[in-house]
Order: structure tokens, then sequence, then C-alpha cells
């Protein structure tokens, strides 16, 4: 992988050292009806940045943004420039499955592959680009269940489908899936939904160990996980058009503590929601 | 290993393979546009006869007109197809006109019943759907016309339904299938009755696909002639009584081809020409239908 050369550090002079994600004015339209505009930050390396706000307001669609999922979606524009180190994810010549592998994704409902067993979940992402040493993939399921905390649950039952696992054990094993690709940056989109308070708490956990390995960006609508874990927070709100906005940057503590915008702090004290 | 040559690694065998695989997915599209025009030429070649050899003898006085026997003074005297004309009509009519009330209902208690019976009914339905027409046949010649001793039109009605039943109750009982249960349970939790939820709120939901399948079956059993060749007979006059004996597209094609006047046979082209254009016609008249229903 060619590190960042002067002449595109140049391009992006205004991109802090320590940002791994850069948005640069990033806007999703489909069927050029703008569903987010305008948006811009920078996402720290190793820390973990949450976009928050109500429904509607375009957290996951941003957060789709950044991995080129919409370019799936027919009908589906995305303006301004996503920066990763440097470079336009959007405009690079590297092919876009590597960019991809570069920045995971886990999703809002566990969706492990069900007709495959743990391990092979686990590898899936390595197995199909064509790794087929078998050292190599078992040492990278090691490496990243146990990243994920879930090693000594499942050391004993690699060859299980994975549909066997609960639900939070299912969201630990797509987790792994995605950290075994050794990304730089892991996108959440509100990954902790659709599970019980107890396997939330330890995803939560496990998310604030995985920042040593990762960046991490989450999308979240409990903004009381957001003030838990996170270390900057990005505040998105529906405009009067139907468009999401960001309304406002910072850490977390200033966020919740002392925000610079009326309505950032209405939505963290709950008046609306 | 440490992690950045790991990662190194990783990235550089998934560009690889992305080379690699960029260059096999042009192949196979490239392969799939040849089998498509491969898979054209029997088409065009069929169209291109069909139309060629058949297109003169659309004539008003083809279509209105009755067969007519030629004789060996007159040979070329065959007359036109207004008689199968009305004997398809008639056929197909009166069995489209049993097949829709039969297959729905039983589709709709297919639908709610949900027992174990039902299955195995389905099992059979399906069955039905696989076999060769002339088994339909051949029991309506046994059962109807052996002991009646008699031709009918409406025993070809009657045979056509065998086929046309099954094909429209399998499509029906799917597009019920496909009614979300959230539309069930709104009508029920409203108090309505299981009955008025099936017939207001369900089937209008699976309107479209009960229609596919209706027009589905239909154009099959247009174009049928084994069932009805044994069954309702012949007939030169285009009577539209289904008691008595009549002719039909299919069946007037077969008597055409299996006779011995080369007239006959050639005509034979106009006469597929017909029922071509009358299935095309469906076609695009149950599309039609569709759309609208679905823009609703």
């Amino acid at each position: 992988m060619e590190s960042a050369d002067t002449q595109v550090v140049a391009a992006s002079a205004d991109v802090p050292a320590d940002a791994v994600v850069s948005l640069r004015d990033v806007s999703v339209l489909f069927n050029n009806k703008a569903a987010v505009r305008n948006v811009t930050f920078d996402v720290a390396a190793n820390k973990i940045t949450s976009l928050i706000g109500p429904s509607g307001s375009g957290k996951t669609t941003l957060l789709r943004a950044i991995n080129r999922l919409h370019e799936l979606t027919h009908g589906a524009t995305v303006t301004g420039q996503v920066l990763l180190e440097g470079e336009n994810i959007y405009e690079s010549s590297v092919p876009i499955t590597v960019l991809r592998s570069r920045i995971g994704m886990v999703f809002q409902r566990p969706n492990p592959f069900p007709t495959m067993s743990i391990f092979d979940n686990v590898v899936s992402g390595l197995r199909f680009i064509g790794i087929k040493d078998k050292d190599f993939l078992a040492e990278s399921a090691e490496k990243a269940l146990t990243e994920a905390a879930l090693w000594d649950s499942v050391k004993d039952r690699m060859k299980a489908p994975a549909a066997t696992l609960s639900g939070g054990e299912q969201q630990r094993l797509c987790i792994a899936r995605a950290m075994a690709v050794e990304p730089e940056v892991l996108l959440m989109d509100e990954p902790t939904a659709s599970l019980d308070p107890v396997s939330t708490q330890q995803i939560e956990e496990l998310t604030t160990t995985l920042k040593k390995f990762v960046t991490i960006v989450i999308v979240t609508h409990n903004m009381q996980q957001a003030h838990r874990i996170s270390d900057n927070c990005a505040f998105l709100l529906m405009a009067e058009d139907r468009t999401g906005e960001l309304i406002e940057f910072d850490t977390t503590e200033k966020i919740f503590n002392d925000p610079n915008d009326s309505r950032t702090l209405d939505y963290t004290l709950g008046r609306f929601g | 290993m440490d992690s950045a040559t790991r990662r190194e690694y990783i990235r550089s065998t998934s560009a690889r393979s992305y080379r690699r695989r960029a260059i096999y997915s042009r192949l196979y599209l490239l392969a799939i546009f040849v089998a498509l025009l491969i898979a054209f030429v029997p088409l065009a070649s069929i169209l291109q006869n069909v139309i060629g050899h058949g297109l003169h003898y659309i004539t008003w006085s083809y279509l209105t007109t009755s067969q007519q026997l030629p004789s060996i003074v007159s040979p070329n005297n065959i007359g036109g197809i207004g008689n199968a004309l009305a004997g398809t009509a008639i056929v197909d009519l009166i069995a489209v006109a049993i097949s829709i009330p039969l297959a729905i209902l039983l589709s709709m208690a297919m639908f709610e019943l949900r027992s174990r019976w039902v299955s195995a009914v389905r099992a059979a339905v399906e069955t039905f759907i696989g076999l060769p027409s002339i088994v339909f046949g051949v029991f309506t010649y046994v059962s109807l016309v052996l002991t009646t001793h008699q031709f009918r039109a409406y025993y070809g009605s009657l045979a056509l339904c065998f086929i046309m039943v099954p094909v429209m109750t399998i499509n029906a009982l799917a597009a019920l299938e496909s009614v979300p249960d959230t539309l069930i349970e709104a009508g029920l939790s409203l108090g309505l009755r299981p009955s008025r939820v099936m017939l207001h709120i369900v089937l209008p939901a699976a309107r479209a696909r009960v229609f596919t399948g209706i027009f589905l079956a239909f154009s099959r059993a247009v174009g049928e002639t084994a069932p009805i060749l044994f069954v309702i007979g012949a007939s030169q006059l285009p009577s539209l009584d289904p008691g008595k004996q009549a002719t039909t597209l299919p069946s007037l094609m077969y008597n055409y081809l299996t006779g011995s006047y080369p007239t006959q046979r050639d005509s034979c082209w106009g006469i597929a020409l017909v029922l071509m254009v009358t299935v095309l016609f469906f076609n695009i008249l149950s599309r039609i239908f569709v759309a609208r229903t679905n823009q609703q």
C-alpha cells in the first residue's frame, strides 16, 4: 500500500496530523435530494468518534459514505471529500475492495454469514481475497477473536455454525470478522441497538479496548452510550427541509457539559429526541 | 508476523486478486452476452418464419369465414379459420370461468387452513403442474367421451381446467403468502372476521401476482392441443354451443398438418401467426393490468 506522498499531503494541508479520516464538505444525495449536507470534521486516530442526533438526522447515511457503501444504491451521489490518511477515497486509484478492507463496518443487526462456521466467518474476509495459508488464517482468527473478547468462549467450537451463538456473541463475531482484515478504521452503525443490556455493556467495554487497535466511528441514537464511550462527538440534526446538518463537533466533554449551540444542549438534556 | 507486515500482506493480496477478478468479470460478462445472442437465434428464426410465411394469410375473410373442405377439383378451397376462432373462444372462456374461481377458492382455503392436509394438497397440485397435458386429455376422453359417446366443446374446457387450476392455485397461494403478516394482524385487531380480512385486505394486496398467475395459465391453455384433441371432436361451423363439437386453433392446426392437402398444411403458418399474436396480446394486456394495479 503506497503511503501518502508529499503531493497528496500538500493537496489537503489542512488535515491535522492525527486525523485518520477527514470529511470535507460531504453531502449525500438520493435522487438529487440531499439527505445530509456540508459535513466537515476530522476523526482522530485511535479515538472513538460518535455521531449522535435524533432519527432522520443523517447519521447512518453519513457513516455509509465513509466506506463508499452508497454506491450500492441506485440514484445515490456523494459530493465533497472523504479523506483516508490524506487521500480522497472517492477519487483514489486504489481498488475499492482494498479501500473497503481498510475501513471495516459493523451493522445494527448482527449478520454473521448463516451457512458458515464461526471460524469460516471470522476468516471470510481473508479467505475470499485469496489467502489460503492455513497458519495465517488460524493466527488471524485467534487474534481477531481475542480482540473481540470472544476467543475464550468459542475456541473449542470453532467449527460450530455461527447461528448457534447468542445475539451479543454474534455481534462480537461480526466485530472479529471485521477486525480480521486489519482495518485502520471501524465504522459501527448502532451496534447495540438490537441487543439486551448485558450484551450492550459488554460491547461497550469491548469498543473502549478496541480503540487501541483501530479508530472507531460509531453511530448511536442512545446518547448516554455516546457519553459513556466516545472521545469526540458530532451532533447532527435534520433542518426544516428535511436534510441533516452537522450542528456541532467537539470533544464529548464539551458537547455534553458546555455545548456552543443551544440545540445541542436541548438534545443532550432530552428536551427533544 | 507483526501487525504492519500482516496488513501489508492482506492489502497486497487483495490488490492482486482484484486485478485478476476484474479481468474475469469482463470475460464472464462477454460470455453472458454471447450466450444471449445464441439463445436469441432460434427465437428470431421462429419469428421470421412464422411472420414471413403466415402474414399473407391474415385477411378479414380468412379470420371470419369458416373452414371449408377442399376436394380434388378445388384443392385450394380451404376457407378460413372463423370456426376455429369461435371454438377457441368458447372452449377457453368456459375453462377460464371454471378455473379462476376454483383456483382462488382453493388457494384461499390452503392459505387459511394451514394444516398438514395442506402440504399434501400442495404436493399434489405441484405434481399436476408437471404432468404432460395429454394425460388429462386421456382421462377426460375415458371418463366423458366414452361414457356419453359424444364429443362436446365443454369436455375440452374441463380438460383445460386440469391444466389451468394447478398453475393458478400455486401462483395465487404464493401471492397470498407474500402479503406481510402485519396487514393480517392489523385487520384482525380492528375486530374484522378472518373472512373479511382475507377478502378485503389480503386478496387486494395480492391482486397483482394473482392476475399474473391467471394470465400465465391462460396463455398456456390457449396453445394446448393434446388434451382437447380427443374430446372436442371437430366442427366446421362457427357455433358457440358448448354442448356441440368444436374446433380450436390448435386442433385445426393438428388436423391440417396430418391431413393430405398441401394447401391446408401451408395455411398452418397463418394459424400459428394468429396464435402467436393472441398470446402476445394477452401477455401485454396482463402487464398493463398489473402495472395499473401496482400504481394504485
